[in-house]
């Protein structure tokens, strides 16, 4: 099938990008795989509607970002089945230059939705137009948020930046 | 210079997990099996007709075909079947809740959708797995509810859940496990129901604080609802 040689090709391209894409939304490589599985899923059954659209990444980054934000909905996701909560690993920022895990550590401290507005937004490179689209939400929205979700980071950033 | 960052973070990727093959036959598969679905409640129901027409010369007032049943329930008739379902118990037990989308969603309140369970791991067999949400609002009160039913409370995917209600363990009225939770504050409850049949429904009701506005008495009563079965 031709289609599905086309799909094939598509997905196969673009999979790497799609794995870290939804790691930056859920920030956990095994719920990765899992939400791009479901992803993928979705684009195979919507095949001749996605390859007719406009700009077919944006449309699958979109797919993938409902995945996620959908998952988080789910009972288990909130739950925490441990007792215990692990001690975050201690940054050691150096003259204001945030480190790779402390970066992460900001990034989990934003809630779900400004951080997918974030990464829909400078990860993906998609305009406020195409984010607002994706996440059924205003152009206003996306651009408060936007604005937000950086000055949270840009403040924790000098929080963590200033601690002993 | 986020974008920067941004490819720091995601440069230690482990080997993927995923496998596009495996997804395209599983896939091809619904597919098929949903066509197969939908083709044989057609052709029941036309042989059923045609059988009724042979068979049976009443006049039309005679309603023989309000009796016959469709054996075969695709997904989307069971999805449909449990929407109705819990709208009526939600209703039935709490008259006064006005149910809304859970953040202003396209999603119609309570309108039950389905999915593959455990998606990322092929070998698995995959059941399938109901799930629906609502704000409840009861006077000045308001919370989000889940539903989730799945066929089979043993499978891997669905352990997930089980993990989920340590809570206390009562019979149910039809031989249920119920499993259920209230936390301190009462800002959230969770109703597990571990039928006989293998098959669960669990219920988890929360909001940012104080009291949740319905009981887990309530709670209870609408996940042990027999029409709640899948």
């Amino acid at each position: 099938m031709r289609s599905e040689d086309e799909f094939r090709a598509y997905v196969s391209a673009r999979l790497e990008s799609l794995r870290r894409t939804a790691y930056l939304l859920c920030r956990d490589w095994h719920l990765a795989d899992d939400l791009v599985s479901i992803t993928i899923g979705k684009l195979y059954r919507h095949w001749t509607r996605v390859r007719a659209a406009d700009n077919v990444d944006a449309y699958s980054r979109g797919v993938l970002t409902r995945v996620y934000l959908d998952e988080l909905r789910r009972p288990w996701r909130r739950e925490d089945a441990t007792a215990d909560t692990p001690e975050p690993p201690a940054s050691q920022p150096v003259d204001g230059i945030v480190e790779r895990s402390a970066l992460a550590q900001l990034l989990d401290g934003l809630p779900p939705r400004q951080r997918a507005v974030l990464v829909l937004r400078f990860y993906c490179d998609l305009s406020v137009e195409e984010t607002a689209a994706l996440l059924h939400i205003s152009r206003g929205t996306v651009k408060s948020q936007s604005a937000r979700g950086l000055e949270t980071l840009r403040s924790l950033a000098r929080v963590e930046v200033s601690e002993p | 210079m986020m974008q920067q960052l941004f490819d720091e973070l995601t440069t230690n990727a482990p080997p993927s997990t995923v496998d596009i093959d495996a997804i395209v036959a599983r896939e091809r598969r619904a597919m098929r099996r949903r066509r197969i679905a939908g083709t044989g409640a057609t052709a029941l129901a036309v042989a059923v007709l045609g059988l009724l027409i042979q068979v049976d010369p009443r006049p039309p007032e005679a309603p023989p075909a309000a009796e016959s049943t469709p054996s075969v329930e695709t997904v989307q008739d069971i999805a449909s079947r449990l929407t109705d379902a819990l709208r009526y118990a939600v209703s039935r037990e709490a008259p006064t809740a006005e149910l809304s989308s859970v953040d202003g969603g396209a999603g119609a309140p309570l309108e039950v959708s389905y999915r593959v369970c455990g998606a990322a791991e092929p070998p698995r067999t995959l059941p399938m797995a109901y799930m629906a949400s609502a704000r409840v609002r009861v006077d000045d009160r308001d919370a989000v509810l889940v539903f989730e039913a799945g066929a089979r409370v043993a499978d891997a995917f669905c352990a997930k859940t089980v993990l989920v209600p340590p809570g206390t363990e009562s019979p149910g009225p039809a031989g249920e496990r119920v499993f259920t939770r209230l936390t301190p504050d009462g800002s959230k409850a969770s109703v597990f129901v571990a039928r006989p049949d293998g098959t669960f429904v669990h219920l988890y009701l929360h909001r940012a604080e104080g009291q949740i506005p319905l009981t887990v008495a309530q709670l209870t009563a609408i996940a042990v609802d027999r029409a709640l079965e899948l």
